[in-house]
């Protein structure tokens, strides 16, 4: 089995045709790290736009941010540039990379290979933009280009709605629904989404964001469009029918975040982190410090539905509960006694993924990844 | 004259001491002198030209031992569409694609679609000429699987390749048919291949060559020196004259002519120093284990894969592609002429038939270096390898099965037994055969370092190890893909190894893949190719 070290940095790209929106969302990013520390590497270092009250020093291939962040310009050797930042002693929190804006995404693969096999990095998210309102009018190769190009990614942005018809939209909505199905698809203006569907952190500390920018009314306002769920019990959990509940959660969720204890080794935490249709688990080796196991959930308003999550996170934990749910279709929590468990509903931002009660994790020592849609563990 | 010096690196001779000398002295595109950096300098005069290493790593140039290079540009370069499970994850998506491309298409354009998998597409169906008919009314459609063992075409297709309710279906070949003889859609084995060329016709040789160049570009890239044409047809060797006549950086190429009928004429082809020569004739035992065509001795699981996307019954054992005795005669008479016989088997029990046709001949009519050839051996077993390696025959494994298709095979196919000896490198190490390791390209793409990492690691795409007791170490996985490759196609007294005497074919490479570590050896740099003392390809 491959081996992740405690360290490995998680690793976000960010693919797109020229003007897809992916300079814009790179700068949100940046100035809205929410206390992360993000290593960006861009194509066009000239196209990033910081504000210069915000910025600390800047080199030729390099501006380093006052909240921490850095901007670097990408290079030849992709593979080199992230390993310097993950072996330096201040390790950034996670490493962006803008692809060029031609390239198949896919080209990064072997980069990331290498870094994950050398233990450096971890691949978090792989984001796709594509402008709604050019897509029509784009010669034939490239539109199946970036048809292609969307099916290799988590989190599909289909950016720009505001500048396209509904109807526009519409159809290639539909049109990448069918291309891209294992693709979170999600619709956007200015490239927005919540920094929590980008990242996949769990313990970090969320520090206060760090610039409270003029232009941030927008992300101040997440819970218009997104839900956060999130589910805690004592019970150990069943592995096989936490399968199931993950199979379904990509018909519910963007991103998906856990720490759980399975009942053939309730010693062992284990990292459950999935975003659009990829999902991965990571055994923690690290002391433990809870005995609970807590899932949050991460989706659009009118997608995500608290209800049905409930509902099969009540059917998660008890075969029983299955049955009477089946019958009364209203679940009700509290007639769940054998269970000490919670659930919440949390509208927008929230940082309940990362509370107090969060174990601090130590050490990452076996992983694998799968696609929900075919499930498959192995230890 | 040219002379070159090596040095300043480290150099993989994988000779048999695997000694690892200063400096490598070239003249004229042959080795003359391996050793220290003072005796290889004077051994070249003084103006030669020198090639400081820098610190990066000197081997001898990878040998592909069974892929398809021209086929390779034929099959997958432009204007194919690639709808691999990678680029296109669903049938349903692969049907919409195909929906797009028509809506563009010229009249009476021929349009190819390349990859078609009933493993890796979760949803496939198999898609029947009525279907693409509705698809497609005007223009000929045709849908290869990723195996590359079938076809599904539309009526234009049909029609376009001439294959009707009178066309009598070839032997080896598969044509499915209706209860009046009309051809349903699904075409299997040597028939699909011939109906592929009429695409390939159509799209003409300007469109062949510019493909061809990428082929050649892509295996230089990944310092291959010398690959097989496995499936060679006499047709073919136009475009390889014509590629060297270019200047191309052409790999070495060894024919293994395509069997097709046993009156078919082999040329003693050699062109050049070793540029391009019939190594022997290639024929088909039985098909692709993931279309169901391979002969075993125990059937293939009961699952919704075999079932539904493979449309297999509970217990299908499949069959050999020839009867018995058409099959027999084919091996005898290419044997018969002298031919150096490299058969396609993937099921035990072709592999049963096989050696036993192969020890009747070789009691019948003994050759004491006859390098009789099994390709890919998926579910060859022990007593099997056993045999081979005393009958003296050698295995070739088309590794890339365990990485692209691990867990289906696991999970889908055969189950965790068999899965654990699926392509029995190890084994076949073990027992003492020189085997060789080969990416089949088109099926997957030609790189000598992946086939090493995917032959000592057995890790699948999704992560798990398939059988740990077939890992080989390193140091075999890389003979595997050099020096015993080049024993294979008996060579190896003129490739695979910095020896002097031999070719001066090299690849250079950021590290030493005796060194990184199993998981590591996909990811080393190549930086430069030498083709007979030639820099061909370079990364600069």
């Amino acid at each position: 089995m491959p081996e992740r070290p405690q360290c490995a940095l998680p690793v976000v790209t960010i693919g797109g045709f020229l003007g897809a929106g992916k300079t814009t969302l790179v700068n949100a990013i940046l100035r809205r790290a929410d206390g992360r520390r993000i290593v960006v590497f861009v194509n066009d270092f000239g196209a990033i736009n910081i504000d210069h009250a915000l910025v600390e020093t800047v080199e030729q291939d390099r501006i380093s941010l006052k909240n921490g962040c850095v901007c670097c310009s990408l290079n030849d050797d992709l593979v080199a540039g992230v390993a310097q930042f993950a072996r330096s002693d201040a390790a950034p929190d996670a490493v962006v990379i803008e692809c060029s804006g031609v390239a198949d995404p896919r080209a990064l693969d072997a980069s990331l290979d290498a870094l994950e096999a050398a233990g450096l990095a971890r691949l978090c998210t792989r984001l796709y933009l594509l402008d709604v309102a050019c897509f029509d009018s784009l010669p034939f190769e490239d539109s199946e280009h970036i048809i292609d190009h969307a099916a290799a990614s988590d989190v599909l942005l289909l950016n720009k709605t505001d500048l396209a018809s509904a109807e526009q939209v519409a159809a290639i909505r539909q049109t990448l629904e069918v291309a891209a199905p294992y693709s979170a698809i999600l619709e956007t203006q200015q490239a927005a989404i919540p920094p929590d569907i980008i990242f996949d952190d769990h313990s970090r500390d969320h520090r206060p964001t760090d610039f409270p920018s003029t232009d941030d009314r927008r992300d101040n306002h997440w819970g218009e469009r997104y839900v956060q769920w999130s589910g805690q019990t004592e019970e150990p959990l069943d592995r096989r029918r936490f399968e199931e509940f993950a199979r379904s959660l990509p018909k519910q969720c963007v991103r998906a975040k856990g720490l759980l204890r399975f009942s053939d080794d309730p010693q062992s935490t284990v990292l459950f982190n999935l975003v659009g249709h990829r999902a991965t688990l990571d055994m923690s080796n690290g002391p433990s410090t809870q005995s609970a196991s807590l899932i949050v959930a991460i989706g659009e308003k009118g997608m995500l539905d608290a209800a049905h999550m409930e509902a099969s996170f009540l059917a998660l934990l008890s075969p029983e509960l299955t049955t009477e749910l089946k019958h009364c279709r209203k679940p009700d929590i509290r007639s769940a006694p054998r269970t000490n468990h919670q659930l919440s509903r949390d509208q927008g931002r929230s940082n309940s993924a990362s509370d107090g009660t969060s174990p601090k994790l130590d050490s990452i020592s076996r992983s694998m990844a799968f696609r929900v849609t075919r499930l498959c563990w192995r230890e | 004259m040219t002379e070159t010096l090596f040095f300043g690196g480290s150099i993989v001779t994988v000779d048999d001491a695997f000694q690892a000398p200063e400096a490598v002295a070239v003249r004229d595109g042959a080795i003359v002198l391996v050793g220290t950096l003072s005796d290889a300098g004077a051994a070249l005069s003084d103006d030669c030209d020198r090639v400081d290493l820098a610190g990066r790593v000197l081997l001898p140039g990878f040998i592909e031992p069974h892929s398809h290079p021209l086929w390779a540009a034929k099959t997958r370069g432009a204007p194919v569409v690639d709808v691999r499970a990678e680029t296109v994850p669903t049938y349903a998506a692969i049907l919409a694609k195909i929906r797009r491309r028509v809506r563009v298409a010229r009249p009476g354009e021929h349009l190819l679609f390349f990859g078609l998998d009933a493993q890796l597409h979760p949803d496939m169906e198999a898609p029947t000429r009525t279907l693409l008919d509705e698809i497609a009314p005007d223009n000929p459609v045709g849908i290869q699987t990723s195996n590359c063992h079938a076809l599904f075409m539309n009526s234009a297709g049909f029609d376009a390749c001439g294959i009707d309710e009178n066309f009598p279906t070839p032997t080896g070949s598969v044509i499915e048919r209706d209860d009046r003889g009309r051809p349903t859609g699904m075409i299997g084995e040597a028939i699909t291949w011939k109906a592929l060329e009429t695409f390939y016709q159509a799209w003409g040789d300007d469109r062949l060559n510019d493909e061809f160049r990428a082929s050649i570009e892509e295996l230089v890239s990944n310092g291959i020196t010398t690959v097989t044409e496995h499936l060679y047809l006499p047709f073919y060797k136009a475009y390889y004259l014509s590629a060297l006549k270019q200047g191309l950086p052409l790999p070495r190429i060894a024919a293994y002519q395509q069997a097709t009928t046993d009156d078919m004429q082999v040329e003693k082809m050699v062109v050049g120093d070793d540029r391009l020569w019939m190594a022997g004739v290639k024929i088909h035992a039985d098909g692709s284990p993931f279309v169901g065509n391979i002969w075993l001795t125990k059937p293939y699981l009961d699952t919704e894969i075999t079932r539904q996307r493979m449309q297999l019954k509970p217990g299908h054992t499949g069959g050999p592609n020839y009867p018995q005795a058409y099959f027999d005669r084919m091996v005898r008479t290419y044997f018969g002429q002298g031919w150096q016989m490299s058969v396609h088997t993937q099921g035990d029990a072709t592999i049963d038939m096989v050696l036993d046709l192969i020890e009747t001949i070789l009691s019948e009519t003994p050759r004491a270096d006859h390098r009789f050839r099994l390709e890919h051996c998926a579910l060859m077993r022990q007593d099997q390898i056993e045999r081979a390696h005393r009958l003296g025959v050698l295995c070739s494994f088309f590794i890339n099965h365990i990485t692209h298709w691990g867990a289906p095979i696991e999970d889908a196919l055969f189950g965790p037994e068999r899965a654990a000896h699926y392509m029995p490198a190890g084994s076949a190490a073990k027992q003492g055969m020189r085997i060789s390791l080969h990416a089949d390209t088109p099926m997957t793409d030609p790189s000598a370092l992946q086939l090493m990492q995917a032959a000592t690691t057995r890790i699948a795409g999704d992560g798990r190890c398939l059988g740990p007791e077939e890992r080989i170490d390193a140091e075999t996985a890389l003979r595997a893909v050099t020096i015993d490759a080049a024993y294979q196609i008996a060579m190896e007294d003129r490739l695979g190894s910095i020896t002097p005497g031999k070719h001066a074919d090299f690849v250079v490479l950021d590290a030493n893949p005796l060194e990184t570590g199993a998981t590591k050896l996909a990811d080393i740099g190549v930086r430069e190719t030498w083709l007979a003392g030639q820099r061909v390809w370079s990364d600069a």
